[in-house]
């Protein structure tokens, strides 16, 4: 069981495609240090092994270091997702000696001025690949993160070239998820299927080439697939996501889920009591809330109907087969909608903001 | 490219950001690797905590032997090696 400890939705990055929510909690909401320490201890004490730190940027917490220390004081494996900025000399060696055992950071693309465009951050290429060398100078794992969309995929034999000159031990090749941000960006970011297909081999011939040596994890796509992915590895299955504001999700996307109630960590039940009891980790957990085609499917138990955010946002309602499944009624016209926006001539995007910013 | 066959003359070793763990909630014991956790029954969690980068797989065959000295050596040899290459095929283990 693993524990997403999304700190802040503050982030120096403004990426079109951010898997944050698009109204954004701010900083006055965010838990404070107290909380977040009752929330670690908590979250091990109900059998979390796993500890992700992540945002927003969670560099922006001055309080990382000390809950990394709380994660390690309960053999909690730690991991910083971090779009490397902020990650220098000063707080990299304050992180590993609290304790952190591996880092990972997301890169938009490997060459500079697109990745200054892609990110909406200047000269974000350097300051990553410095975070990442010095991520293995400290000697700590690294992984590069890869969100590919239609403005990156054709340049990703060099991306993957990049991860292996930073001396990454497992690289991660997502395709973009259409959630969020990159729900309302996806005619600018959906890849053509001549340009997945290509990908696809890409990735299979370098999984071959690395094997054994460094680990490529893929998220494979949804708007041409046959069938859907086993989201978060089934609701309420393996993990929970924590938002800047306490409220306890069964993924990073729940909340789109309109007409769901949520605990929050505020209002003093404890996460093994969340997890087991609530009504939200319960509602789509197992296989007994399915619908047809779903109920009856051989498949049931290996990709748990998919994704129900993805399912609401599409159909309506989150209890149906997630439309990325061949066998749902709404796949046709998830087929039609990637082809439509992917032949889009459209490379114009908005940045992930704050809301009431201009 | 590295050699990636396990053999009984292979010295496999947990690679350094692998953490071999007990989850006390569970009582079972499991990898923790970045972003991923394997869950080892018994038989794997003997061999993957007898990869220690000091020991032959032949060694591991024959302590596993003298522990579950029900089963035929070969058998046990046979199971060692394919879960060790599953360990290398996943980035877990070093040869």
């Amino acid at each position: 069981m693993a524990l997403i400890a999304e700190l802040t939705h503050r982030c120096p990055m403004r990426c079109p495609y951010c898997s944050n929510p698009i109204e954004l909690q701010r900083a006055r909401q965010e838990l404070g240090t107290d909380q977040w320490l009752r929330v670690i201890s908590q979250a091990a004490d109900a059998g979390c092994m796993q500890i992700h730190f992540t945002g927003g940027e969670p560099l922006v917490r001055r309080d990382l270091e000390t809950l990394v220390a709380a994660a390690a004081e309960c053999s909690l494996y730690s991991n910083l997702i971090t779009s490397g900025i902020g990650l220098d000399r000063t707080r990299l060696p304050a992180l590993v000696s609290s304790g952190l055992e591996h880092v990972q950071v997301s890169f938009q693309h490997s060459e500079r001025d697109l990745a200054e465009h892609l990110g909406g951050y200047r000269d974000a290429l350097s300051k990553k690949m410095a975070a990442a060398n010095l991520v293995r100078e400290y000697g700590l794992p690294l992984t590069i993160n890869f969100v590919v969309h239609r403005q990156n995929i054709r340049h990703a034999s060099d991306m993957i070239a990049l991860a292996i000159s930073l001396d990454a031990q497992r690289i991660e090749i997502a395709n973009v998820q259409f959630y969020g941000w990159a729900l309302r960006n996806r005619s600018a970011l959906i890849p053509t299927r001549d340009e997945l297909k290509e990908l696809d081999e890409i990735v299979s011939s370098a999984r071959i080439r690395l094997r054994g040596e460094i680990t490529i994890d893929y998220v494979a796509p949804d708007y041409y697939a046959e069938r859907p992915k086993a989201c978060m590895d089934g609701w309420g299955r393996r993990t929970l996501v924590i938002s800047p504001s306490g409220y306890v999700l069964p993924c990073h996307a729940a909340h789109s889920i309109a007409g769901m109630h949520f605990e929050n960590v505020r209002d003093g039940a404890t996460i093994a009591e969340i997890w087991k009891s609530s009504q939200s980790f319960n509602q789509y957990r197992g296989t007994e809330w399915m619908l047809e085609p779903c109920r009856s499917c051989d498949h049931r138990e290996r990709d748990w109907g998919g994704c129900r955010c993805q399912a609401f946002a599409l159909t309506g309602d989150a209890a149906k087969t997630d439309p990325a499944c061949a066998l749902s009624a709404h796949h046709a016209r998830l087929n039609q909608i990637g082809e439509k926006d992917a032949s889009s001539q459209t490379a114009a995007f908005v940045y992930r903001q704050f809301s009431g910013m201009r | 490219m590295k050699n990636t066959s396990v053999t009984l003359h292979s010295v496999p070793r947990l690679k350094p950001h692998m953490r071999l763990r007990l989850d006390k909630v569970r009582n079972v014991w499991s990898i923790q690797a970045p972003e991923k956790m394997f869950v080892l029954d018994a038989p794997s969690h003997a061999i993957a905590s007898r990869c220690t980068g000091e020991t032959t797989v032949e060694r591991i065959v024959e302590e596993l032997h003298s522990i579950f000295s029900g089963a035929d050596r070969d058998t046990i040899a046979e199971d060692v090696i394919s879960q060790l290459q599953d360990f290398v095929d996943k980035g877990v283990v070093e040869i």
